[in-house]
């Protein structure tokens, strides 16, 4: 079953909200870009949209699993903590094609 | 007889939120803090679901004992792949004696062949519940399981824990209790129709007193208190001052 445009934003803000970036986060910088391509009529170009909204579903969902993992591993094991991690929300960047966060609307 | 997994799951402060002492020091913060599902109970409710899918049981049920909000990490559970759930209404703050002697009753009466937790809750990182449900039940038991092997045609199940010295296999007759660690599996993430299908599903709500147990507290907490800050060490010049320094301090 294809994905539509609700349920894909719905998916992306719903993982913001249980990730550690926060769904504030992940809604200013997606907030743009939807609003940008709201007046699409193409199926080709909305379905484009579409998939470029999944990838950034999987790298969210991929970003959190690691935090989680990392997170425990360093809370249970004393020798990890020395490494550093990085995990910087600020040098987490969710792909942001045609530059829309940019432009001025 | 049908091969039911019993999942306890608990509602813990999420594990990426800042923890703050209360101004009475008898706990942590907890109001208008993030909640979420104790990371250990979902890589067990992983794991059950996944012997469900490879056709090794046939239903999962997860259970929450605590307040009202419990019932969201039930829901969690359901949109991950559990077939139902229960809903123990109790105190937030209730000891692991008291949660395993609920879970004996309740295992009484669902007569599953696995229970499967997770190894310790990140808010009070006891690590009894299981130990003491295998105890009080005279179950067998393998903890911080990183792998688990069940073979149903001959009703054993062959867990593989990560211990200090390394990893040790044990196998054991079932009905058996496994707690979960880190590395047994990646939690998936529930998909939205499954979300949606979750909301739906009604789930029953008993009391303690409905089962007969005593949840009195037997334990009182006394205080609560940050870990003290690190002080910074100091920089010396050279190799005399270092010994002067550890001399001063009585350690040569």
């Amino acid at each position: 079953m294809a994905t539509s445009v609700q349920e894909a934003r719905y998916i992306l803000l719903y993982l913001g909200r249980i990730s550690f970036l926060g769904v504030d986060y992940v809604r200013d910088r997606a907030k743009p870009q939807f609003l940008a391509n709201k007046d699409l009529t193409d199926l080709e170009e909305i379905n484009k949209c579409i998939n470029r909204t999944k990838y950034v579903v999987g790298e969210v969902e991929a970003m959190h699993k690691f935090h989680k993992y990392r997170t425990l591993k360093k809370a249970y094991d004393r020798e990890f903590q020395l490494v550093n991690d990085q995990f910087n929300v600020e040098t987490f960047n969710l792909k942001d094609n045609n530059d829309n966060m940019n432009q001025k609307s | 007889m049908s091969f039911k997994i019993l999942v306890p799951v608990k509602r813990v402060i999420d594990y990426a939120a800042k923890i703050r002492v209360r101004p009475d020091k008898l706990g942590v913060e907890t109001n208008n803090v993030k909640m979420s599902i104790n990371p250990f109970d979902e890589i067990a409710v992983e794991e059950a679901v996944r012997l469900k899918e490879n056709t090794i049981a046939d239903s999962v049920v997860a259970v929450s004992i605590g307040p009202k909000e419990s019932l969201e990490t039930i829901r969690g559970s359901l949109a991950m792949g559990a077939d139902a759930g229960i809903h123990v209404s109790a105190s937030a703050d209730m000891q692991p004696l008291g949660i395993a002697k609920i879970l004996k009753k309740l295992v009484e009466q669902e007569k599953p062949k696995l229970v499967i937790l997770g190894k310790q809750a990140i808010d009070d990182d006891s690590n009894q519940t299981a130990q003491m449900l295998a105890g009080l039940l005279n179950w067998p038991q393998a903890t911080f399981a990183s792998k688990v092997v069940v073979d149903k045609a001959s009703d054993k199940v062959t867990v593989t824990r990560e211990i200090d010295g390394g990893l040790e296999t044990l196998e054991m007759k079932l009905p058996a209790i496994i707690s979960c660690d880190l590395r047994l599996n990646e939690p998936r993430y529930a998909k939205l129709q499954n979300i949606m299908k979750a909301k739906k599903i009604v789930v029953p709500t008993k009391t303690p007193e409905e089962l007969g147990v005593d949840v009195s507290s037997k334990l009182k907490i006394v205080s609560v208190e940050e870990p003290a800050k690190r002080v910074g060490g100091s920089k010396v010049q050279s190799v005399d001052e270092v010994v002067a320094n550890l001399k001063k301090h009585a350690i040569i």
